[in-house]
């Protein structure tokens, strides 16, 4: 089965208009995303992941590198045939009605009458929105524009949904019908590649992501394995003495919270397991050991910091 | 060719949405108070139908200065402008070519020029009693061709609009206007500069520049031929002062501004079919 969307060394350089100033937006970027997946893109303001959703769609020209929709050229007619878009930054055409939008949408996706009206119906229903059909777009809230906007990529039941930002006009509320709304293309077996800046969003929905920082690809993993049980680690003793303290300072750097608890940052290499064994054969009464998950959100910090310092360092 | 249509009943509901056709009443008035002014002006009337044929002739100047100013203000946001306001994004990500979406704007611009064009025209049949005086093959001819002065401008305009922003393109067509209007001026001057006749050859040249890049002049010498105003020897002066030549035109005056129209068509999906979005 091709990937959903596959991009090899896609690459966008701008130049100014008399080329003395060139800005690599998108570098050498290499992407996979398996079928069926929902997909986390992630990236710092300015990462370059608005222009590589742009070259995936076709609206803007790689300088070099290729990308592949469902194992068709991006930008094809039969690769957009395939594909619902809700752009970041949008404005519809807000004297039209919900209907008449989505309508309009559906002409231009060259679905039948029956269909449209059959998806229309689905679509409204699924964001929410059936009562307002008749009103105009011009008086929806900016939350019910994007849900109306997330009506119209899904109408023609694409195979492969791009969502830039879907969530970030929404209140809570919006935001669980947006991920419920997601968790369901996924059940449907679609493939979402969604770009939020909420990052607790994409912990929740996201089998994979991928981190860009200054167009290039940082990091790409499933979120289990990007936020693997760090090497920090909580111990709960009945008492601490400093001969544990001593055992504990050979497996990593401790960190004393009160007289019963420490926090252990693990040294590369050293194991939870061996820590607690040593810990055991020293007559420690251990209540608890509790290893840390680092959050999508700590872990993205830590990524795109340290990629920037390795970048700065490069520069010097 | 049905998402061509369904793009330009969009474009047509959006011009509605801008009060177009407000501009039109306004227009409209105009026409009336034109017509109320020729039917009192001594300057005319020393020809029989002399009277009629000035206020087609004005009529028929108003009606396509002013339909081509309502097709350069749909036009010149037509995409850039769209792209600017996020509304292309939704569009461009279906199933269509650029050129699709090209057509379907310059078709949804032309249908409300098209209909006001047709409204003024019924205003100055009525008006210039077109009918009792036997001119309504001669005007329909006459209308039909200064319809491309709309055409050409609006074709023109929505070319700017694929690489330039609307603030932007509006200046390009008043400029393009200016350059078309400047044709007669400059035909004038490079003939009277040396006074021998010949002409200053730069001067002409530039007349000819000008008249190929906006071609106003062939259109209303092809309009007022049409309508045979070359008998009326007062009309025919203030036409040969306005576009330094006589009334005399050729084929080519007509065949110019449609090819005119089919290059810068042509150019617009060059430039569209280009440009990142």
């Amino acid at each position: 089965m091709p990937y959903a969307i596959e991009t090899r060394q896609l690459t966008k350089i701008y130049r100014s208009p008399w080329g003395r100033r060139r800005l690599r937006a998108v570098d050498q970027l290499d992407l996979r995303v398996q079928q069926g997946t929902v997909f986390g893109f992630l990236g710092p303001n300015g990462a370059g992941k608005t222009t590589t959703i742009m070259m995936l769609l076709g609206n803007t020209r790689p300088t070099s590198g290729s990308a592949r929709l469902l194992g068709l050229p991006n930008g094809s007619l039969e690769a957009r045939r395939r594909l619902g878009f809700l752009p970041e930054k949008f404005q519809f055409h807000e004297f039209l009605t919900a209907e008449e939008f989505l309508e309009l949408h559906g002409r231009l996706a060259g679905l039948s009458p029956a269909l449209r009206r059959q998806r229309a119906d689905a679509a409204l229903a699924m964001v929410g929105l059936e009562d307002r059909r008749k009103q105009r777009l011009r008086q929806f809230s900016k939350g019910m524009q994007q849900r109306i906007g997330l009506a119209q990529a899904l109408l023609a039941d694409p195979e492969l949904v791009i969502l830039d930002e879907p969530t970030s006009a929404l209140d809570p509320l919006g935001r669980r019908q947006v991920r419920d709304i997601i968790l369901r293309l996924k059940q449907l077996g679609r493939t979402v590649f969604l770009n939020s800046h909420l990052l607790s969003e994409i912990e929740l929905t996201c089998d994979e992501v991928a981190i860009i920082n200054q167009g290039r690809l940082v990091r790409q993993g499933s979120i289990e394995d990007l936020t693997a049980p760090t090497a920090r680690v909580t111990v709960q003793l009945d008492r601490l003495s400093p001969a544990l303290l001593e055992v504990m300072g050979r497996f990593g750097a401790v960190q004393q919270r009160n007289h019963t608890e420490v926090e252990v940052q693990m040294w590369p290499g050293a194991e939870t397991p061996d820590l607690v064994a040593a810990l055991y054969q020293v007559g420690a009464r251990l209540q608890a050991v509790i290893p840390h998950r680092e959050s999508l959100e700590d872990y993205f910090v830590r990524v795109v910091r340290g990629d920037e310092e390795v970048a700065n360092g490069a520069k010097q | 060719m049905s998402a061509i249509w369904t793009l330009a009943r969009l474009t047509v509901k959006e011009a509605l949405r801008r009060r177009t056709f407000v501009a039109a009443a306004i227009i409209t008035l105009l026409f009336l108070f034109i017509w109320w002014q020729t039917e009192h002006s001594p300057r005319y009337g020393a020809i029989a139908g002399e009277r009629e044929a000035a206020f087609m002739q004005l009529g028929l100047g108003m009606m396509r200065f002013f339909t081509a100013l309502i097709g350069i203000a749909m036009a010149a946001g037509a995409i850039s402008g769209e792209i600017e306001r996020g509304t292309h994004y939704v569009i461009l990500a279906r199933p269509l070519t650029r050129v699709q979406v090209l057509l379907g704007k310059w078709l949804g611009i032309l249908i409300p020029c098209l209909l006001l064009y047709l409204f003024w025209s019924a205003i100055v049949i009525a008006t210039a009693r077109v009918g009792a005086s036997g001119q309504l093959g001669a005007f329909a001819t006459a209308a039909a061709i200064s319809f491309l002065y709309p055409l050409v401008f609006t074709t023109l305009t929505l070319c700017y609009s694929t690489f330039a922003p609307p603030m932007l393109c509006n200046a390009l067509a008043m400029v393009s206007l200016v350059i078309g209007w400047s044709e007669g001026g400059m035909r004038g001057w490079g003939q009277a500069l040396l006074g021998n006749g010949e002409g200053n050859h730069t001067v002409l040249f530039m007349a000819d520049v000008a008249g190929h890049y906006a071609p106003i002049a062939r259109i209303a010498r092809a309009s007022a031929t049409a309508l045979g105003l070359e008998r009326y020897p007062m009309i025919s002066m203030i036409m040969t002062g306005n576009f330094g030549e006589g009334l005399h035109a050729t084929p080519w005056d007509v065949w110019w501004p449609i090819l005119h129209v089919a290059l810068a068509l042509i150019a617009a999906i060059l430039i569209f079919n280009a440009r990142d979005v």
